[in-house]
């Protein structure tokens, strides 16, 4: 409990330091952040009156802190402002975009899973063997694909020559396979190394032998006694892959074209709507920091004996 | 004979490290019979707890080099995957000496013994998903009755509130409560044989005297065979019918506890009772003796004892030791084995045969 | 890195340490085959563009869109240009900015990681809240945002992935600054007046170095990675740069015409990743054995 409230204290912390980030983002910007904007929406350079009134309009003449404290205050309340550039908020923006990212995550996580559970196991039950070699192998290239390329190699081997899927956009399942499985088998080579090494582990531990010793056939063994045991750190780990998968999801966004919260980001930095992009990077920090946090709890839930210790080891 | 459950046959198991081979095991010959407890003793390091895992074929990382493992008939060094897990399932059970970890950290106690009692109960016929749990393929009733034998046998080895404690976790046992648990686990099986790796190293006296009561009760109560490994002189002498001496990976001298311990024939046996009062204290290993153990690695010519032995001659250094049956029953394997076990050792030379060599086991023929 | 080690390491000659490297790198099958493509990438790199014939930016609009062929072997592109003299010139850009980046991110990530383990208190503290909250993003969602606002262009990617990259360093070099202090009460080092510097000096640096060095050769790939995705997204090199991330954005529009425009670049990428991977890879597993058997005999 104890443990809990200095857990979420410090996430509370966390959240604040990414908002600022977000937000001081902006001051990064090569001269006037206003009439950047400006001239990305309208193509030429603005008058002197146009930019005042842009200014005014998004209260961007009030000193820094004040403008934080105004956008945080008004960011509590689930309000992220005006998008410059469209008529939108940028609270509905994301609302819109949203479900396609979490379907394309929530896909590209399940299929990296069962890639990996199997294929991580398999190298560790025989370490050394064919199957570990070649998982290994495999693993090891998955990782070094950029997914970009993935992509494209699977829109011209599953679309373009097999027609088999659709080539870009969004919609059905048949929308989500490729791009799931462009960003899946890259995430899947990481938690099958993470699975390996892991099970390796743990299947030398002495309650392996113990199984053993009760006359248990070696597959409960190794998917009851050790998996079981395994699944703990790849738990966390597979959680943390979320940075993957968000990494990711902007990168095969653009490739399949997919309307989400990535290609959103990237059309709003060239755009260079400020209240957007803010809005975005702060929801991708929120949700990574608030996953560290679930996968913080689950772990304490998968392992029995961090529970009433207080502290991870 | 015909009651003898377990027969342990010029057993060698080996294990690769980066120094070389280490014969671990280096031709052990014993048995133990029905209803009958055997210590088996010997300085940290002399291959015990690898004798035990070789018996039960979990040796591994090492591997059996050759010798002969015969359980009821059945020569466990060839047996297949199958009838090693029937064998385990019903008639070997054994606990491990580390007391750390034996049992699943992730799982609760009760589930744990509960799972021994399955397998004993429903032979070859494991299901993957029953086993773990998935809903429609988990066997009620099957583990219901299962979790109400675990209950009965934590009863019957003195955990304090098995219903309660069934839900617990390892963790959440204390060391000798863990181990009583792990006894639970051995004898959810009913086994015909009971290997017991230090069961009470770790414990206090009166958890210990307790533990050992257990295990002594069930042997009447089961004619169940009992190989009991301790450091503990004093444990064994109170509790064994006959024990096993080992160093070296070899067995040094076996015979019935009151000859063994009273009598000692070889000179290791010796050194070791000279240097352990029967009163050793709980959790001191037998160290005081002399000079070191030998590297196991490589393993040896000759007597294994010979480099701390004060009878030591060069005949002791090479080729094989005879091992010599004293007594029915009693067998020592040393070249200067005296007639008289309590005099000095000397050459035998009092009538007794030298080197009528009765190769251990070899009654039998 | 590992001439200060050796030095600051009296009691093992320099020769044996140098020599655990080589052994490092050439333990396993997988390990060279690593360190041999990475060698070939940088003679390409070094060499590549001076051997072939051809100009990466001369346009040749009769010859566009060809198939490889012998005279060129990966084709040419939408203006004409050979694909290969490009991927050439692509790799001396890719390796360096991706060890310039990589530079960066060590000095920054070790000098944090030093002053927040050995200066302790606030400051530490305020460092490690830095690096949360760092960490607590995704590393290429950041960077192209920093990119995207400083503007489009190769040197704000390298800025921008330098920024994000340094915190796992600092992580990594205050853990070991840590556990070095720890010791040094174990230890009767300070007992025999040795100062404090000089415990750290003898003890941290040796300490530190094989593992900063895995992880530097790790985050080479992940560097050539970013760079690549960033500009293929638009933000880092602009065409006609021959980058390689770029050269596969301009491809897209060819897929089924010249399926040689995206696949080239992305073979090559993925070579390069996976050349430093199995290096780290295998230097990590050759090199933590004895870096932890080297902490046990302080
Ligand atoms: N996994 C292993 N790898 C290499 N050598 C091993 C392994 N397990 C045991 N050995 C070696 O086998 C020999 C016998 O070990 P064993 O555990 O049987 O001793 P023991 O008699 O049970 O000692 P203790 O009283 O300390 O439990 C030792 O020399 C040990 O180093
Ligand atoms: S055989 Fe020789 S060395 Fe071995 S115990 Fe007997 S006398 Fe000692
Ligand atoms: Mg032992």
């Amino acid at each position: 409990m104890r443990y809990l409230l200095k857990r979420l204290v410090t996430t509370v912390l966390v959240l604040g330091g990414v908002s600022i980030l977000t937000f001081s983002m902006t001051a990064l910007t090569p001269g006037d952040p206003a009439v950047a904007a400006l001239v990305e929406q309208t193509g030429h350079q603005p008058s002197e009156e146009t930019v005042v009134a842009f200014r005014e309009q998004h209260g961007l003449n009030e000193p820094f802190p004040v403008r934080y404290a105004d956008w945080a205050i008004d960011t509590l309340g689930g309000d992220l402002g005006q998008s410059y550039s469209s008529e939108q908020t940028v609270a509905s923006m994301i609302g819109q975009r949203l479900p396609n990212t979490v379907e394309l995550a929530a896909a590209s996580m399940v299929i990296a899973i069962a890639i990996a559970v199997p294929a991580g196991v398999a190298s560790a039950v025989n370490p050394g063997g064919r199957v570990d070699y070649a998982a290994q192998f495999g693993a090891l290239v998955g990782v070094s694909m950029p997914n970009f390329w993935l992509g494209y190699l699977l829109i011209i081997v599953a679309a373009l020559w097999l027609d088999l899927f659709p080539v870009a956009g969004s919609g059905g399942l048949d929308h989500l396979v490729l791009p799931a499985v462009t960003l899946g088998s890259g995430m899947s080579a990481v938690i099958a190394r993470l699975v390996r090494t892991t099970m390796l582990d743990v299947l030398d531990a002495p309650y392996i032998r113990t199984a053993r010793s009760k006359g248990l056939r070696e597959r409960i063994v190794v998917y009851k006694h050790a998996l079981r045991n395994a699944l703990v750190p790849v738990v966390t780990i597979a959680g943390l892959q979320l940075s993957y998968v968000l990494n990711g999801a902007v990168v095969v966004e653009a490739v399949f074209q997919r309307p989400g919260l990535g290609t959103l980001l990237v059309d709003a930095i060239f755009a260079r709507d400020y209240p957007v992009i803010q809005g975005v990077t702060l929801l991708v920090g929120v949700i990574f920091v608030l996953t560290n946090l679930a996968v913080d709890l689950t772990y304490r839930y998968l392992d029995p004996r961090i529970d009433r210790r207080g502290e991870p080891a | 004979m015909m009651n003898e459950l377990l027969r342990v046959e010029d057993l060698h198991t080996h294990f690769d490290s980066d120094q070389g081979t280490v014969h671990a095991v280096d031709g052990a010959s014993f048995g133990v019979n029905r209803g009958e407890i055997v210590g088996l003793v010997g300085e940290s390091g002399c291959g015990k707890s690898v004798t035990a895992r070789s018996i039960i074929r979990l040796e591994d990382p090492g591997r059996i080099v050759s010798g002969r493992i015969s359980f009821d008939g059945r020569d466990l060094t060839r047996a297949d995957e199958a009838t090693l897990r029937r064998v385990r399932g019903e008639d070997i059970s054994i606990v491990f000496q580390d007391p750390h970890e034996t049992l699943n950290p992730v799982f609760p106690i009760g589930d744990q013994i509960a799972e021994s009692v399955r397998i004993h109960d429903g032979g070859s016929s494991q299901g993957l998903l029953d086993f773990l749990g998935v809903p429609p393929f988990r066997n009620r009733t099957a583990w219901n009755r299962a979790e109400d034998r675990a209950v009965e046998l934590m009863e019957q080895v003195a955990i304090p509130d098995p219903n309660g404690s069934a839900a617990e976790y390892p963790h959440e046992f204390s060391g000798g409560m863990r181990q009583r648990a792990m006894l639970a686990v051995a004898l959810a099986s009913d086994p015909n044989l009971l290997i017991a790796d230090e069961p009470t190293t770790a414990l206090d006296t009166t958890t210990q005297a307790g533990i050992l009561r257990q295990i002594w009760t069930l042997r009447d109560q089961r004619d169940m065979g009992v190989l009991l490994i301790s450091h503990d002189i004093g444990v064994v002498a109170q509790t064994c019918d006959r024990v096993v001496v080992m160093y070296g990976g070899q067995v040094m001298e076996s015979g019935p506890v009151d000859e063994v311990l009273t009598a000692p024939k070889h000179p290791y046996t010796r050194a070791l009772l000279e240097c352990s009062p029967r009163n050793l204290g709980r959790d001191e290993r037998v160290s005081t003796l002399e000079g070191s153990p030998p590297d196991a690695v490589g393993g040896h010519d000759g007597c294994p004892f010979a480099d701390r032995c004060r009878l030591a001659t060069s005949d002791c250094r090479s080729g094989d030791i005879p091992v010599v049956e004293s007594d029915p029953g009693h067998r020592v394997a040393c070249i200067e084995t005296p007639a008289d076990s309590r005099g000095t050792p000397t050459v035998a030379a009092s009538g007794q045969p030298r080197n009528v060599v009765a190769p251990d086991g070899g009654d039998e023929k | 890195m590992s001439e200060d080690a050796a030095n600051s390491a009296p009691h093992r000659p320099v020769g044996a340490r140098w020599r655990r490297w080589y052994e490092a790198l050439t333990t396993t099958r997988l390990t060279k085959l690593g360190a041999g493509l990475v060698c070939a990438l940088f003679a390409l790199a070094v060499f590549g563009p001076a051997v072939s014939p051809y100009d990466p930016a001369a346009q040749a609009l009769a010859h566009r869109l060809e198939a490889p062929s012998l005279a060129h072997p990966l084709g040419t592109d939408q203006l004409g240009r050979d694909v290969l003299t490009r991927l050439l010139h692509g790799a001396r850009l890719s390796l360096g900015i991706a060890i310039a980046v990589t530079a960066v991110r060590l000095s920054l990530g070790t000098a944090v990681g030093l002053v927040a383990g050995y200066v302790g208190g606030w400051v530490d503290e305020a460092l490690m809240r830095l690096v949360d909250t760092l960490l607590a993003f995704p590393g290429i969602v950041l960077a192209l945002v920093i990119a995207g606002i400083l503007g489009p262009s190769l040197t704000n990617v390298m800025v921008a992935l330098a920024v994000v990259g340094w915190a796992s360093y600092a992580r990594l070099v205050r853990s070991s600054v840590l556990s070095v202090r720890e010791r040094e009460f174990v230890t009767a080092s300070r007992l025999l007046g040795r100062s404090r510097a000089h415990v750290l000096g003898r003890h941290l640096i040796p300490n530190v170095v094989a593992p900063v060095v895995v992880l530097a050769t790790l985050d080479v790939g992940g560097v050539i990675l970013g760079t690549a995705g960033l500009s293929f997204l638009g933000l880092g090199a602009q065409p006609p740069t021959p980058e390689w991330g770029t050269m596969l954005a301009s491809g897209r529009n060819y897929l089924r015409t010249a399926w040689w425009l995206v696949n080239a670049p992305g073979v090559l990428i993925m070579l390069t990743v996976f050349g430093f991977n199995l290096l780290g890879d295998g230097l990590r597993d050759a090199l933590s054995p004895t870096q932890s058997a080297h902490i046990e005999q302080l």
